[in-house]
């Protein structure tokens, strides 16, 4: 007898419930878009009180799908969160049953356990538990934890089923940093597309509205929250195509849809076809410095990119390993070079089996004392990968991108000088000493997580290692935030010096550090006029300029376009490319196989890689 | 006391063995012939390969990640302390030295043979024998150089090491103490010995007093434990009496590691494997043990 979940793609599904003091105050609203003869059945009701039993609902119907025989390969986790005076976040898991420590448990798991049932018939049992409301409600700072949680289930599984999240909500905290937050969920992709945030609000002065039945504009802030929420397919004679944005009001087959409905993506973008230029040459630019008391050899990141072809990489060596150097610098060349298609595990094992047995090579191990090969033996090298790859332009204006990421080394998206998402983490406090790693010594897995979205011309992408990262995102949230544009044309030796005084100030984490960024090209590269006073990195203390706020991006599903076959060709050896500087070889060592090089007269003058440099 | 100072060569961590010579240590550990001093000697050889190799970064040599000391503690035949230095060689007579000194003077390296399993390319495993070095830095002495157990001596002896290293290193992770012993001092009781030594703090934290208790018994391994319970006699008792708890920040690294490490556990093993411990204090990017990775990313 075959499984019948086996045909079934496995998906998550988190529930975010604010457990804010404005929860407990009653407002006016229908309960699942109840009727009582035949009219709307509108009360007033605690909106804590709603919102448990929307989530009840809804798992009452999973479980009876899943008792009924149907497969159902879901993980589920329900959490509330609140602030209290001191503003940290507070998470609990809502499940009955369950600890408070949220986490995703498969659906069969739930719905085994035994619940209490409502008194009225009809009314779904008591699948999540009652919490205090008290406090505010940190949305951006809470999904920020959902993501985490949904990211980490989605790694190695561009498969899966869209993640879906539901968050339940009295309107607080949706501010730009929650918007940001949402994007992010929203640039997770599988195989059926991005993953889906739903959004039910509760609130006084707004009549119950299910998404899709909006008279005219929403209010604020329900309707800054369209282009982040996720679009629901047209209903057969019923409602059109949706924004999942409804406040005071629900229908349970909202979240039927953003669960079950998926149609598989195609990608027809011919990623790596010949192309006039897809970043702007003039503007991509990779930046490091060495970890304070180290000498820049002893540096362990690497970047490489080709703005022409549209393609980046950064890679973090993990200080513990060996010959880590040598790893990262494998990993972000190859990744430039190769194009392997990282979301597809066989094909992403495959492609670092390679590179394990050239790094074997270049290490030159039998040459290894003792020690080096003890350490070869025990741990070998380990790094984190982010790679970025942007498409042709399609008529439209967009091109089409995708990264893909083992571990946090981290991209930004900025348009307008504003950070518009970012991918694989959201938050300053999600960097920890353990990321994912990919492995120089066999027997390991290598699994990554994959991001897509439509950009345009002009936007820039920053990609950072670990601690430039997690310093970007601090003064994201606690001040003006970068002078994003500015890493385009701030003198190195500048953006070094404060570097060096964020780390000696205990501002940043002591580590390597690397920063590459790329300006999205048009149908025709342009020259940037240099931008006048550039700010330290991550400390700006300059007002931010008055920009329009990004224009809705959420819109811009992760669908790929078609390419535009009116440009023409271009040929690589044209094409400057964008490389770490070179590393002084180990002891013994023999260069990578078939690895590009470049003048390095060049890295040593100026530090890093200059992207107008001779073509290789 | 945060215990969270990063170990780098600008701030290095101080690792400080103290060996119980006394001739008791010839007895045989855990109801074997095996002379519970051949265990330490083993112990100690293979944590300074170890540590040696935790601080290879494929450069020239490993950084001084680390200063290391190696303290011997017995008595002559009339019972007159010998406490000192057990380093030989180039290094003789120092307290105190640097990793890369210590990886360019072992007493001579061994080849020892070890078994693996390797991918027998048809889905299978393959054992193989593969020639490993092994080398040795410390020989335990002749058995006509080992009597009484000066214990409190010892203990005051490292506080003075310890001291100066702290001295001239105020903001560095605090010194690790690694006292191997089967007990039974001679000079007296050793608590407050070990609580004048526990005093000792950098900025980063007080140093941790790890106590390695060596035992005829036939009794379980203990390693990290929060109570004196399993601990089988008076001896391994008051060692966990002497120990220090084991800081919040490595406790939580042996779990990243898959150790046990329990709330309230102290610095403390019976007659379980010390080289653990080096587990404890990697520097940097963790490279996880994959047991602590979601199911579905192992």
């Amino acid at each position: 007898m075959t499984d019948p979940s086996a045909a079934e793609p496995p998906g998550c599904l988190v529930i975010l419930t604010a457990l804010s003091a404005a929860m407990a105050e009653d407002v006016r609203l229908r309960l699942g878009h109840r009727t009582l003869d035949d009219e709307p059945w509108v009360c007033e009701l605690p909106r804590e009180f709603a919102a448990r039993f929307l989530v009840d609902e809804l798992l009452e119907g999973l479980a009876n799908t899943l008792e009924a025989g149907y497969p159902v390969p879901l993980d589920l986790a329900v959490v509330g969160y609140s602030a209290g005076e001191d503003g940290r976040l507070r998470l609990v898991s809502l499940l009955a049953g369950e600890e408070p420590r949220p986490r995703l448990v498969p659906l069969a798991e739930v719905a085994d356990r035994p619940v209490e049932c409502r008194r009225r018939e009809g009314e779904p049992r008591k699948w999540t538990v009652a919490a205090p409301c008290q406090g505010t409600a940190p949305a951006a700072a809470a999904l920020a934890e959902v993501y985490r949680l949904v990211s980490v289930w989605l790694t190695g599984r561009y498969t899966a089923r869209p993640p879906v999240v539901l968050h339940c909500t009295a309107g607080e905290g949706l501010d730009d940093h929650y918007r940001r937050v949402a994007r992010s969920l929203g640039l997770l992709v599988t195989s059926f597309g991005p993953a889906r945030l739903l959004h039910v609000g509760f609130t006084p002065d707004v009549e119950p509205t299910l998404c899709g039945q909006w008279p005219g504009p929403a209010p604020e802030p329900w309707h800054a929250l369209f282009e982040v929420s996720a679009e629901l397919p047209a209903e057969p004679d019923g409602r059109p195509a949706r924004r999942a944005v409804s406040v005071n009001d629900w229908s349970i087959t909202d979240a039927w849809s953003a669960i079950f409905d998926r149609v598989p993506v195609e990608d027809p973008t011919p990623w790596t076809a010949p192309d006039t230029a897809r970043f702007e040459p003039d503007t991509a630019r990779g930046m490091w410095a060495q970890k304070l008391g180290n000498t820049p050899d002893q540096w362990e990141d690497a970047f490489a990119s080709d703005p022409v072809a549209g393609v980046a990489a950064v890679a973090d060596g993990a200080s513990s390993g060996i010959f880590c150097r040598t790893w990262a610098d494998q990993l972000a060349r190859r990744f430039v070079l190769d194009r392997p298609d990282l979301r597809d595990p066989v094909t992403l094992a495959h492609w670092v089996n390679q590179l394990r047995s050239e790094w074997r090579a270049a290490i030159n191990y039998p040459k290894l004392n003792w020690a080096q090969q003890r350490k070869v033996d025990d741990v070998g090298a380990a790094a984190t990968l982010l790679g970025l790859e942007v498409g042709p332009l399609a008529a439209d204006g967009h091109r089409p991108w995708r990264a893909a990421a083992v571990g946090d080394a981290c991209l930004f998206w900025l348009r307008d000088g504003q950070l518009l998402g970012s991918f694989p983490v959201v938050a300053h406090d999600q960097f920890g000493s353990a990321p994912l790693l990919i492995r120089s010594n066999p027997g390991y897995k290598t699994l990554a997580l994959a991001a897509a979205g439509l950009c345009r011309p002009g936007d820039v992408f920053v990609l950072a290692t670990d601690a430039v990262a997690a310093r970007l995102f601090r003064s994201t949230t606690h001040g003006p935030g970068p002078d994003w544009d500015g890493f385009e044309t701030i003198p190195e030796g500048q953006w070094r010096a404060d570097l060096d005084a964020l780390r000696r100030g205990n501002d940043m984490v002591n580590d390597d550090c690397t920063l590459l960024t790329l300006r999205v090209a048009g149908r025709e590269p342009r020259s940037r006029a240099p931008l006048a006073e550039p700010s330290p990195v991550g400390s700006s203390s300059a007002e931010p300029s008055p920009v329009e706020p990004p224009a809705p991006v959420g819109a811009e599903s992760a669908a790929p376009c078609p390419p535009a076959s009116d440009e023409p060709a271009d040929t690589a050896e044209h094409r400057p490319l964008t490389m770490s500087p070179l590393q002084p070889p180990a002891a013994g060592a023999v260069p990578p196989p078939a690895a590009p090089t470049a003048d390095p007269e060049q890295k040593t003058r100026d530090g890093f890689s200059d992207p107008t440099a001779e073509p290789v | 006391m945060p215990y969270d100072m990063q170990i780098d060569r600008a701030n290095p961590g101080c690792i400080i063995f103290v060996v119980d010579q006394s001739n008791s240590m010839l007895d045989g550990i855990a109801g074997t012939a095996r002379p519970k001093l051949d265990t330490v000697a083993t112990a100690i050889n293979r944590f300074f390969a170890e540590l040696i190799t935790s601080c290879e970064k494929g450069e020239e040599k490993p950084r001084n990640y680390f200063d290391v000391g190696l303290i011997g503690y017995t008595t002559d035949p009339n019972g007159t302390p010998i406490i000192k230095s057990l380093f030989q060689g180039a290094l003789e007579g120092r307290d105190l030295v640097s990793i890369s000194e210590l990886y360019d003077n072992p007493l001579e390296i061994e080849r020892r043979q070890k078994k693996e399993f390797v991918d027998d390319g048809a889905g299978g495993l393959q054992e193989v024998v593969k020639e490993i070095a092994f080398p040795v830095w410390y020989r335990p002495p002749p058995a006509s150089e080992m009597f009484g157990t000066p214990m409190c001596g010892a203990l005051a002896y490292v506080a003075q090491v310890a001291r100066r290293w702290i001295e001239s290193h105020p903001g560095s992770f605090p010194p690790l103490v690694i006292h191997l012993t089967d007990g039974e001092p001679v000079d007296g009781d050793p608590r407050p010995f070990a609580e004048d030594l526990k005093s000792l703090a950098t900025s980063d934290g007080h140093l941790l007093l790890f106590n390695c208790h060596l035992s005829g018994r036939d009794a379980q391994p203990v390693f990290l434990p929060a109570t004196d319970e399993l601990l089988p006699d008076q001896y391994a008792k008051d060692l966990f009496t002497m120990s220090s708890p084991l800081p919040d920040k490595l406790r939580h690294m042996a779990e990243v590691k898959g150790i046990s490490a329990p709330l309230g556990c102290k610095a403390m093993a019976f007659n379980a494997d010390a080289v653990s411990l080096l587990k404890l204090l990697n520097v940097g990017t963790q490279v996880v043990a994959t047991a602590t990775l979601p199911p579905h990313l192992r």
